[in-house]
């Protein structure tokens, strides 16, 4: 499904597909997309990268995170995040294979929506999370 | 596989550097950097320093002003440009549009190796895990570069090629969202952050340059890449108080070599577009 998303995007696409440890990732021009495999759930979750935190994030960044999802489009998919990594993706699961180009198109929302997010709403959500807490300039 | 030059090992001394505000007492204290060792995948570079001689460096244990740059070899270095290549570029090739934009610019150049296999690329190694969801290695390297290199108070000048144009566009949006999530700033005091950054794109692929850094964008019109992909696209924004540089050299087929962009090449515009800037076409540095 992995290698038949990249030949959708790229006929001449030389990735290799998912690790044995059932991840993947690939960068589409200014995005980045990850996918991960649940051979127990036999799901395969597709995400566009937002942001990767370098240091844990902060309660009240998560916070604001959740409060401001709400209101915000997230190309089909759900705001989700990975504590391993401490990244902040949208996300999309699959349980049966979809057509070539109904999982490409999917995927480009997701990082239509994932860039938005990057460029929009997160200055909204460091807005709502910084009111809340005293700041670190030095 | 990547070629090593055995001799520049011992050359690997301290590279002076216009992005470094050490005394020379503190510079000859520095560790030499230590190269990767050779014979490695490409893929493995990917995100590396690359110094003089092709040499890789891990940006984890190496610094920026430890890493030899290539240097012009027509006069004095004036200063500092990290340079990001574009697609299919091995190092060598990428080497030699590091050497040819120090001998144009008059600065010194070390690259941030994008190690690419076409319009895809996988951004994770083969053994990579969920640690790694959420990691870019060129991105993350030129990120962090910019977010510690700015909030330490020293300004930075960086330089992205095609694909690498995309990359560079991408890291700026990061380190932003880094100062805004992690250091606490609010959007405007991040973008006046930002203002120590010197962009330049050069056939570049990314479209949409956050405000703050002052940018100078090439664009041959001949060249479908940066009319389709980047600044010359319909919905752009190449960025507050872009200097957006176009020439047409008419063939298609060779409009998107590094040369020809070289061949346009102008000190970069200093207007950062946050009111305090001297305009288009401002001084090297």
């Amino acid at each position: 499904m992995v290698q038949a998303l990249y030949q959708a995007f790229d006929p001449a696409a030389k990735t290799k597909g998912l690790t044995p440890n059932n991840v993947g990732g690939v960068s589409i021009g200014e995005e980045s997309l990850y996918f991960e495999y649940a051979p127990q759930a036999g799901t395969l979750s597709v995400m566009a990268l937002i942001y990767r935190f370098r240091a844990k994030p902060k309660p009240a960044v998560m916070e604001a995170f959740r409060l401001v999802e709400k209101d915000e489009d997230k190309g089909g998919g759900k705001l989700d995040y990975q504590a391993p990594s401490k990244s902040i993706l949208l996300s999309r699961a699959y349980s049966a294979v979809p057509g070539p180009e109904k999982l490409k198109k999917e995927a480009e929302q997701l990082m239509t929506a994932a860039r938005r997010w990057r460029e929009q709403v997160v200055p909204k959500v460091a807005a709502k999370a910084n009111a809340k807490r005293p700041r670190n300039l030095t | 596989m990547v070629r090593f030059d055995p001799a520049a090992r011992a050359a690997s001394t301290p590279a002076t550097s216009a992005a470094s505000s050490s005394s020379p007492a503190a510079a000859t204290q520095r560790a030499a950097a230590v190269p990767e060792p050779s014979g490695q995948p490409l893929k493995s570079y990917d995100g590396k320093f690359l110094g003089a001689n092709g040499q890789m460096y891990n940006p984890a244990s190496n610094s920026l002003q430890d890493i030899p740059a290539i240097k012009p070899q027509n006069g004095e270095s004036k200063g500092l440009t990290v340079f990001v290549n574009g697609v299919g570029a091995k190092p060598e090739g990428a080497t030699r549009e590091m050497q040819l934009l120090a001998n144009t610019s008059g600065n010194s150049v070390v690259g941030i190796y994008n190690a690419t296999e076409g319009k895809l690329k996988d951004i994770l190694q083969a053994t990579g895990d969920k640690f790694d969801l959420g990691k870019n290695p060129a991105v993350d390297t030129l990120a962090d570069l910019i977010h510690d290199q700015l909030r330490s108070g020293q300004p930075l000048h960086i330089a992205g090629y095609s694909q690498g144009g995309a990359i560079v566009n991408r890291a700026i949006i990061d380190a932003k969202n880094r100062m805004m999530l992690e250091d606490g700033m609010s959007q405007p005091e991040a973008e006046r952050l930002l203002g120590n950054l010197t962009v330049e794109t050069f056939a570049g692929a990314g479209s949409d340059f956050p405000a703050g850094p002052a940018y100078t964008h090439y664009m041959n019109h001949a060249d479908v890449v940066p009319r389709v992909f980047g600044v010359g696209g319909p919905f752009a924004d190449a960025g507050p108080g872009a200097d957006v540089r176009t020439f047409n050299t008419w063939n298609p087929f060779t409009a998107h070599k590094f040369d020809k962009y070289m061949e346009h090449w102008r000190p970069p515009n200093t207007n950062n577009g946050l009111g305090g800037g001297g305009g288009g076409g401002g001084g090297a540095w």
